[in-house]
């Protein structure tokens, strides 16, 4: 007997994911089964599949950091939350450490530890200022209104993991074009696998480049470092180049253009960052909790039987962690569906959290704040350019976003 | 907890976040190298306890104990 039949009622569990009624707002089931239901609850997913779903956000910091629980795919129950993560899972070969256990994902994470350490984001801050200089400059002697999607949140992730990574200015094209395939929802399984595929031969080819010509980049210390002393394979080292470009890409992307949506239609946020610049780190983390991209939240499933609140999840179940409804959980955040700058949003999930929690953290926070403030030093009298109703938001694999955010000055 | 606390880190569980410097550079900091955590003051004084214990918090792989002194 399954812990589902034992409920006294047999209901269909609800579909998932749930329908949001405010593009802004987490579905307004979530927050019904987080502040009334029990902690853990059955949801039905897209292939009719049933997992248990944990919303409060004591509940869902405590299961991202225990190690009952497991990030493998293709773990008995394991959540397959579209169809290409059940792609993944017929292939698991190509998997990237994010969907390992330790011991394997810190042998294979700690390799880029150091590379992503915050004195490590830091260092690139100039760059990055420099480039979105160059991209705002331009911008305001161009057409209006702009999109600031096209112009400045797409290309700019896409542009610092190519410079990371090393790759060269002329293949950015394709790499991007590639990546996108990779994180929108909107391909076909065919066009996955090719894009993977193409994807692959090229950071492929790009270890194999740093193996015969030695640089001072991320892939070059990688090869130098452990491909050729042996502790790296290259049929790893390719899904690890893969991860950080498809996990930095679209989530930086997403994240920036919902913030920069915020900037231009909130005034009291505006006022706050044009008065008070040091306050730029601590509305970041805020728009991090309040914007929640990881909006689907994060699949593992249980290796032995776990208690959560006042339900036990047997071993071999699917658990989604809705990130979303825990970084809007009264009992974690004051008026939680408010954006409030000056708020201490530093406990928020919206990096995961436990050995998984995002390696790219730090340089997502100084692109998040190096794209807000060049925005308010470039267009500091910047507004929607269409009214807030017609905006498009994407509901992307990876990431909630915006197809687009045109403003004018 | 509001008085002061000893604390304690297990650098085996440590992942490198760098939440805890970042949060309370006066008692953590990180080894140049891997990024680990380094303790610069297990016994801090009162006035940063609740800054420790939000660093305990964040701290994604519970690599921080803290304790109250007796």
């Amino acid at each position: 007997m399954t812990a589902h039949e034992q409920t006294a009622i047999d209901l269909p569990a609800p579909a998932y994911p749930m329908r949001r009624d405010d593009p802004l707002r987490p579905a307004p089931e979530l927050a019904r089964l987080r502040d009334g239901g029990a902690a853990a609850s059955r949801i039905t997913l897209w292939d009719g599949s049933e997992v248990w779903l944990v919303t409060a956000h004591e509940h869902v910091r405590a299961l991202l950091g225990d190690r009952r629980l497991t990030a493998v795919t293709s773990a008995p129950g394991f959540p397959m939350m579209t169809p290409t993560s059940k792609l993944v899972r017929a292939e698991p070969k190509s998997a990237s450490f994010i969907r390992m256990d330790d011991p394997d994902h810190s042998r294979l994470r700690s390799m880029l530890t150091r590379e992503f350490l915050q004195r490590e984001a830091d260092r690139l801050r100039p760059l990055i200022r420099e480039h979105l200089d160059a991209t705002f400059g331009e911008l305001i002697t161009g057409p209006r209104p702009a999109d600031l999607v096209q112009a400045v949140t797409l290309p700019l992730p896409s542009r610092v993991i190519a410079l990371l990574l090393g790759i060269p200015t002329e293949h950015q094209a394709e790499f991007e074009r590639h990546s996108a395939v990779l994180i929108d929802r909107g391909h076909t399984r065919d066009e996955v696998v090719a894009a993977r595929d193409a994807l692959d031969a090229y950071l492929r080819s790009h270890v194999e480049r740093r193996l015969a010509e030695p640089a001072d980049d991320l892939v070059g210390r990688l090869v130098a470092n452990h491909v050729r002393p042996g502790g790296l394979a290259i049929d790893e080292a390719v899904p690890m180049c893969r991860l950080l470009l498809v996990a930095g890409h679209g989530t930086t992307a997403s994240q920036a253009a919902l913030s920069l949506l915020s900037v231009v239609t909130d005034e009291r946020l505006a006022a706050t960052l044009r008065a008070d610049p040091d306050a730029l780190p601590g509305a970041v983390e805020e728009l991090l909790r309040f914007h929640s991209i990881i909006q689907y939240g994060l699949a593992r499933a249980t290796t032995e039987d776990v208690q959560v609140g006042d339900v036990t999840i047997p071993a071999g179940e699917g658990i989604v962690l809705s990130l979303a409804a825990a970084n809007r959980d009264p009992r974690r955040f004051d008026d939680p569906d408010g954006i409030d700058a000056h708020r201490d949003a530093r406990r928020h999930l919206a990096f995961g959290h436990g050995m998984h929690q995002c390696l790219g953290q730090w340089l997502a926070r100084v692109e998040l704040e190096e794209m807000i403030a060049a925005l308010l030093r470039w267009i500091p009298d910047a507004r929607l350019a269409v009214p807030e109703a017609d905006l498009e938001f994407r509901h992307d694999v990876s990431s909630y976003g915006l197809a687009a955010l045109p403003v004018t000055w | 907890m509001s008085g002061r606390v000893r604390v304690e880190v297990d650098v085996a569980s440590c992942c490198s976040s760098g939440r805890c410097a970042a949060t309370e550079p006066a008692v953590f900091g990180q080894d140049p190298l891997d990024g680990t955590v380094v303790l610069l003051d297990a016994e801090p004084p009162a006035a940063l306890t609740e800054s420790v214990l939000l660093c305990a918090d964040l701290c994604p792989c519970t690599a921080i104990t803290v304790t109250d002194v007796p």
